[in-house]
């Protein structure tokens, strides 16, 4: 089960180095699980491409005084949040560990040039066959956009909605890097970056943190809904955009294994937390799943599918593109929303009906490495009797 | 000069390889990743299709100090599938459409001094 989260704010400049992101993160999700540092057997790191330490766990475990029997690092791009909370429900399952700390966090925006954090992105691709050729990571996701709207026969317009829906959700969260409302016609005439991808068709760089405490049992009674790890999926297909399959990128493979050992369908998914990186990302994601006909991600989003009133409400917190993305918390922001609804614990934000399942879905690279998790909230005893 | 040495160490060649069993690759490798056979480097005829085309704008230095001004400019990158079965990036003329035939060349580049592959398209 999932017992504590944590997440800072994200912006262009949080005013802390990496740890100190990491700790405030790390420092929220263990009080909201009820323990201490000491408690916890396990921490599990990603990296930060503002440390680039090669132990970043046991840095942060002697920062926080854990004194795990584990402790280690990780890194799959983007998927690196949710791959860390996998393979802490496997030591859970495995019987192995009680209380696992999952952390999150760099100061991406401010602690380096923009250039230089976008030429450390970049090298997601292959160095001497794409990177050499000035490509980065804004060109290898418009390769996948140019392909898609050509297929489909669409244009940049039938993007922009997913954009500005995330932006929608973010103007209700107040740790949102961006959070003023903006029109299809603003992302159209967003400059350009990399075509057909333009400014607002990008998630930013941010600083910020975010924390996971994944343990076998509540470290008390708590009295409030349980969360819980119901299903697990990954795929890792391709690294290079050069050789990925565009009718398959992994991301069906690693939903279906997720939904099928939680014994679900996307049917009866009550809230999502999708990867969405670039505009396009969230389309083939969501379409990759089966949330959507393919081609239609776009225009399913302008008809209101993704609002906190749709069927499919979708990263309520604003997601990559508005709440921002600080490296491996950019993807798990999504986690933490989802759990903070399911726990009904969302404020202002809170969905009408609590909902009951969700699943979570990140990509790293280009569409390269994948994670789903399904999440089961359980009300709490004390409030079951509120519920119909 | 290994025997291996394309565009990428400098030599104006462009290479793909394949096994045995008839698969074809453009990223190299020791082996082939379906079958683990040996394999075998050729050079491609270069004509391939636009598969996937955009144009990246960036910043440059202006005047050749990394550390100065910056002009913006814009780059054309390209998937082109060459007609032996492998799919490879390439720089492109910005714009160029997908499903272009189009023509592969090694080139020197003068942003980036160095050789790399070009596509540019071909009347049918």
């Amino acid at each position: 089960m999932i017992s504590g989260v944590g997440l800072t704010p994200f912006s262009r400049d949080a005013g802390l180095g990496a740890l100190d992101l990491q700790a405030t993160a790390a420092y929220q999700a263990l009080d909201d699980a009820g323990l201490l540092a000491r408690d916890v057997d396990t921490v599990i790191a990603g990296y930060a491409t503002t440390v680039n330490h090669i132990m970043p766990a046991n840095v942060l475990a002697e920062y926080l005084g854990a004194r795990p029997a584990r402790a280690f690092g990780m890194s799959v791009g983007g998927a690196t949040g949710l791959a860390m909370v996998a393979e802490a429900a496997r030591l859970m399952r495995a019987g192995v560990a009680t209380h696992v700390l999952v952390v999150g966090g760099e100061n991406r925006a401010s602690g380096q040039s923009r250039d230089q954090a976008i030429a450390t992105l970049a090298q997601v691709g292959h160095a001497s066959h794409e990177v050499v050729l000035g490509a980065n990571i804004p060109a290898y996701y418009a390769l996948l956009a140019s392909e898609y709207l050509a297929r489909f026969g669409l244009s940049r317009a039938d993007l922009a909605p997913l954009a500005v829906q995330m932006r929608a959700h973010a103007v209700s969260h107040p740790g949102a890097q961006f959070r003023t409302p903006i029109t299809v016609q603003d992302v159209l005439d967003a400059p350009p970056i990399a075509e057909p991808l333009g400014l607002l068709d990008c998630c930013p760089m941010s600083d910020g943190a975010a924390a996971v405490v994944v343990s076998r049992a509540p470290a008390s009674p708590s009295g409030r809904a349980s969360v819980r790890i119901a299903g697990l999926g990954q795929a890792n297909l391709h690294q290079h955009v050069s050789e990925a399959d565009f009718g398959a990128f992994g991301a069906g493979e690693s939903s279906a294994a997720a939904l099928a050992e939680a014994g679900t369908g996307v049917g009866e998914l009550d809230i999502l937390g999708v990867y969405d990186s670039f505009t396009i990302t969230l389309a083939i994601l969501l379409e990759e799943i089966g949330i959507v006909a393919p081609g239609t991600a776009g225009r399913r989003a302008s008809e209101g599918l993704f609002a906190a009133d749709g069927r499919y409400p979708l990263n309520l917190h604003g997601g990559l593109l508005s709440y921002g993305h600080s490296g491996v918390a950019g993807g798990m922001a999504h986690l933490v929303e989802m759990v903070t609804q399911l726990r009904g614990e969302a404020g202002a934000r809170q969905l009408a009906d609590l909902p009951r399942k969700g699943l979570l879905h990140a990509d790293g690279g280009v569409l390269s490495a994948h994670v789903s998790v399904v999440l089961e909230g359980a009300p709490a005893e004390a409030s079951r009797g509120d519920r119909a | 000069m290994t025997v291996d040495a394309d565009w990428t160490t400098g030599e104006p060649r462009l290479f793909a390889q394949r096994c045995p069993e008839g698969h074809a690759w453009y990223l190299p490798r020791l082996r082939c990743p379906r079958c683990a056979a040996v394999v075998s480097t050729f050079e491609p005829s270069g004509c391939g299709i636009v598969f996937a085309q955009t144009s990246l704008h960036r910043r440059v230095a202006a005047s050749g100090d990394p550390a100065g001004p910056k002009a913006k400019e814009a780059i054309g990158i390209a998937l082109v599938d060459l007609d032996e079965g492998v799919r490879m990036m390439v720089r492109c003329v910005p714009g160029t459409p997908v499903g272009a035939r189009v023509q592969v060349s090694i080139e020197f580049d003068e942003g980036s001094q160095r050789l790399l592959p070009f596509c540019a398209e071909v009347t049918a």
